[in-house]
């Protein structure tokens, strides 16, 4: 086994290990912010070619060239994940010998994907990969043990089905494995055990755990890396109850609740008997708790934030101290860290990362080096490797190496107070690419619509759009999630309510340029309309049919259409606790459920819509898709459509996704009556989308055969092509 | 509408399934398919029409159904991805009891509804039987039987194929659950 530079990285790698070490080695007292570039060199071109020219959306919708990097226990190696022109490839590096290390890569067209990767020593990788077509799914699992002084590895698979509970990273070659045993591997045994177990699936020599609780899968360590938490769930009645192993070794039940209403997530215990919790379940927020786990109360408040909910904590178990706690306001992901040591580090990245976000997604056991992913809606993502004891920083790569060469839209976010003055409703605002904008705005709805939000992270759609001229509004609406129990609970059984009026008060205010908590002065938009997936789907078709004056078109993707469809779309969903779990979220209004099916109101459809859908999409079913095709057919408003074949709740091929995208930057261009971008921004691009289109609408497996209207982008194809050639010739004369 | 089999008709069923299982074989009426355009205008009260949606990729050798007269449909065909049967059969209650594939034969889980009705003069739509069949390794990974109600798309099938049985008669949901989409469609004011 050679050791190479995987390709994704080449750039970067050069970049940092050369120069960008030196340069970014900051003070802890006075971070110095590295110069424009934190990671690869500059190129003196970039900024002629970061003109806002329409993307290639081969480029935007593409397998990402690294998607996760993890340190080793004790921070010699880090290992990186990516794809190499489509190909999975799985490198280690060496961090003071600067070597590199192909530990795994799929073969040329093998479509293989990650399924989970821990270091278990400082020398050792557990791998396990996955692949799988319509009626096959095979995994491929390994330990990868690394030779320093050679720079080679070898690789044994692991014959035991099962799971890692924890990699115990502390312990050379040794593991808390859940493996599934007897006749059907359906019996779950737990063992610490040395690795080599895992290899010939022998456990007899491995210390088993034998107080395993019925009906329980999900085991956990505590600090100590000894089985301590686990939970069931009561199907029926929707109740999830936790339990803690005693000093005694016994099972206790501390809390029981119903996690479609409330939150509840041990952290840790901080002191014998006391648990810390991020729960709401006496709070309006989540927040951090103590609970008394022998009196199964909610304690002391140990940390809230002023109006955003908590997503994470962690606790400082040397000092018994809470480290660090996680929310996302203002559409960012922050974390807090409350020791002053950290917090001073903290200061300082956030100099380096200026206006992006980051993340610690990995770090040693004693906490000194970490893998951050910086990004922000701007920023697709780049990984860094930090080293808080001499302060420094390199960049490992990019999410998307070619990223770096566009210009991609910022996204504002900005407050308006709802007009009953009951709440503020968040939104966010991505301006077009202002050299081909055609002032049209497009309001896109989340999904969900209980628990979901959207936020400022690096969104491939609304930039698309944005690229291609269109302002793209997004809403935090009644029932998203971050912002309290009682706004993410006014938001059930509001389909086509109160969300839409939500979205309304926001739409209204950018459309009259009104205050806002950003003081944004918004630009005039023209022409307006509705695009979204899933429930957002549902709600474009809604507000076109509430504001038919403004919608000017719809863009309404695996969306529901029949409410009371989403019920009984299958038997296996007419299960009492089924139909619980669905009234939650839709309401038991049997007569509001109808009034508010655009199914039920094709007639009150005026606008051009495209309804896009998953043939193999079972949560939004694709039966709700059709049903409005037909029904718009009947009140002879033919809509535009695109079922793909092998879709779901959403694209799992990229053919598709871009696909969907290109047709749709057409369709809302044919539908509003705008021009094509000017052609020195895209000379060529159209051209190609209409030849993908056309492609795509004549291809077995892709989406339903339309060759009409395969021939029709084909001839358009043609005539762009041929208007681009004129147009050339006539510029090479003049010249 | 939702269908519940009355005592006397379950006990029907179950002396039919005893029957069977006392090795009489060949017990249940075969479900012959009704070609393109060959459907009789039925005036008969005693007869319906069933029209049962298939999505599998799996070999599909049999399905049968429990009712006042026990019924066996045997494509032993693979691959369907929306396909239909529409027969005529008996009037009355059923439920899906079974089905048998290239991989093994499965009793239909009992916790779930598989019941519908076929009623005279009506064309009624049972729903599609989706069968998902999967190997993990080189086991049998799993198998997923669902009931799954395509009410458009079986719209759209009748009116391609039997548009003038659905002049003669109404296309109606039979499956389980509630479901007002196909009288909605086929009003005459929409």
């Amino acid at each position: 086994m050679t050791a190479s530079l995987p390709r994704p990285f080449n750039k970067p790698f050069i970049a940092n290990l050369a120069i960008v070490l030196a340069l970014l080695c900051i003070s802890l007292v006075v971070p110095t912010k590295p110069s424009a570039q934190t990671g690869p060199i500059p190129d003196t071109n970039a900024s002629s070619r970061k003109l806002s020219k329409l993307f290639n959306i081969k480029d935007l919708i593409k397998s990402p060239d690294l998607f996760t990097a993890k340190l080793s226990p004790k921070g010699s190696y880090f290992l990186t994940a990516g794809y190499v022109d489509g190909d999975l490839v799985i490198s280690s590096y060496h961090i003071a010998q600067q070597t590199l290390l192909t530990i795994d890569s799929a073969r040329q067209g093998e479509v293989v994907y990650l399924h989970r990767i821990y270091w278990l020593d400082d020398n050792s990788i557990f791998l396990s990969t996955y692949s799988k077509d319509k009626a096959f799914q095979k995994f491929d699992t390994w330990i990868i043990d690394i030779d320093q002084q050679s720079n080679t590895f070898n690789r044994r698979r692991v014959t035991s089905r099962g799971f890692i509970i924890d990699p115990m990273p502390s312990a050379e070659n040794k593991v808390m494995f859940g493996a599934y045993k007897g006749k059907y591997r359906k019996k779950l045994e737990i063992y610490e055990t040395h690795t080599d177990a895992l290899i010939r699936d022998n456990f007899r020599n491995a210390l088993e755990f034998e107080n395993t609780l019925d009906d329980a899968t999900n085991y956990q360590t505590d600090n100590d890396h000894a089985i301590r938490f686990t939970s069931t769930f009561d199907e029926e009645d929707l109740i999830r109850t936790l339990w803690y192993l005693d000093d005694d070794d016994k099972w206790q039940k501390y809390f029981e609740f119903d996690p479609t209403l409330f939150s509840f997530s041990p952290v840790g215990f901080i002191r014998e008997n006391t648990l810390v919790v991020l729960t709401n379940v006496d709070s309006d927020l989540v927040s951090l708790f103590e609970f008394d786990v022998k009196k199964r109360t909610v304690g002391n408040l140990l940390f809230a934030h002023k109006k955003n909910d908590l997503t994470a904590a962690e606790i400082d178990y040397d000092n018994s101290t809470i480290k660090s706690v996680s929310y996302v306001t203002s559409g960012e992901t922050q974390t807090e860290y409350l020791n002053a040591l950290e917090k001073r580090q903290d200061t300082a990245l956030k100099n380096i990362f200026a206006d992006a976000q980051y993340v610690s997604i990995s770090e040693t056991l004693d906490a000194s080096k970490k893998i951050l992913f910086s990004f922000s809606s701007n920023n697709s993502g780049e990984y860094f490797y930090f080293d808080a004891n001499n302060m420094s920083i390199f960049n490992i790569g990019r999410r998307f190496i070619i990223h770096e060469d566009f210009e991609f839209q910022k996204t504002q976010e900005f407050t308006i107070r709802d007009p009953n003055n009951t709440h503020d409703i968040e939104a966010f605002l991505t301006l077009p690419n202002k050299d081909v904008s055609h002032n049209v705005l497009i309001v896109m709805p989340h999904g969900g619509p209980i628990g979901i939000k959207d936020t400022k992270r690096f969104d491939h759609e609304v930039q698309f759009l944005s690229n291609r001229g269109y302002g793209v509004l997004q809403i935090n609406f009644r029932g998203s999630e971050g912002y309290g129990k009682a706004f993410k609970d006014s938001g059930r059984g509001q389909f086509g309510q109160i969300i839409e009026q939500d979205i309304s008060t926001v739409v209204n205010a950018v459309m009259t340029n009104a205050t806002n908590s950003a003081n944004i002065e918004f630009p005039n938009f023209d022409q307006v309309c509705a695009m979204g997936a899933s429930y957002g789907g549902y709600s474009s078709v809604m507000l076109a049919i509430k504001h038919p004056e403004l919608y000017k078109c719809i863009v309404a993707r695996f969306g529901v259409y029949d409410l009371p469809l989403v019920f009984n779309d299958r038997n296996t969903k007419l299960k009492d606790h089924t139909i619980k779990m669905w009234q939650r979220v839709l309401g038991t209004d049997a007569d509001a459920l109808l009034e508010n099916s655009p199914v039920y109101m094709a007639s009150q459809i005026n606008a051009p819509i495209l309804i896009t859908a998953g043939k193999l999409d079972t949560r939004a079913s694709f039966e709700h898709s059709n049903r409005l095709k037909l029904a718009l057919e009947k009140v002879n408003k033919a809509p535009e459509y695109l079922f793909y074949t092998d879709s779901q709740h959403g694209h799992v091929n990229q053919a598709s996704a871009r696909h969907e995208l290109v047709y749709i930057d057409d369709f809302i261009r044919r539908s509003l009556d705008l021009p094509l971008p000017p052609q020195k921004y895209a000379p060529w691009r159209i051209a190609n989308e209409y030849r993908m289109i056309a492609k795509g609408l004549s291809a077995n497996n892709l989406v339903d055969i339309n060759e009409e209207a395969s021939e029709e982008y084909l001839t358009r194809a043609k005539a762009l092509k041929a208007q681009y050639d004129k147009a050339k010739k006539q510029r090479e004369n003049s010249d | 509408m939702h269908y519940k089999m009355t005592h006397h008709k379950k006990l029907c069923s179950l002396f039919c399934v005893l029957i069977c299982v006392l090795g009489l074989s060949s017990c249940g009426l075969e479900v012959t398919p009704v070609e393109k355009g060959q459907a009789q205008i039925n005036t008969s009260k005693v007869f319906g029409y069933i029209l049962l949606g298939l999505e599998s990729e799996s070999l599909i050798e049999e399905i049968s159904i429990i009712g006042v007269t026990p019924l066996v449909y045997s494509p032993n065909s693979a691959g369907f991805k929306n396909s239909f049967v529409l027969a005529k059969v008996p009037v009355g209650a059923y439920y899906i009891s079974g089905i048998k594939t290239g991989i093994g034969k499965q009793k239909l889980k009992g916790d779930l509804d598989w019941s519908f009705s076929i009623t005279s003069q009506e064309i009624s739509y049972i729903g599609h039987i989706n069968i998902n069949e999967n190997i993990q390794g080189y086991s049998w990974g799993y198998s997923r039987v669902e009931l799954v109600n395509k009410s458009s798309f079986a719209y759209e099938y009748i009116l391609d194929e039997h548009s003038e049985l659905l002049d003669a008669m109404p296309l109606r949901y039979a499956g389980p659950g509630d479901d007002r989409f196909l009288a909605h469609l086929q009003k005459a004011e929409f």
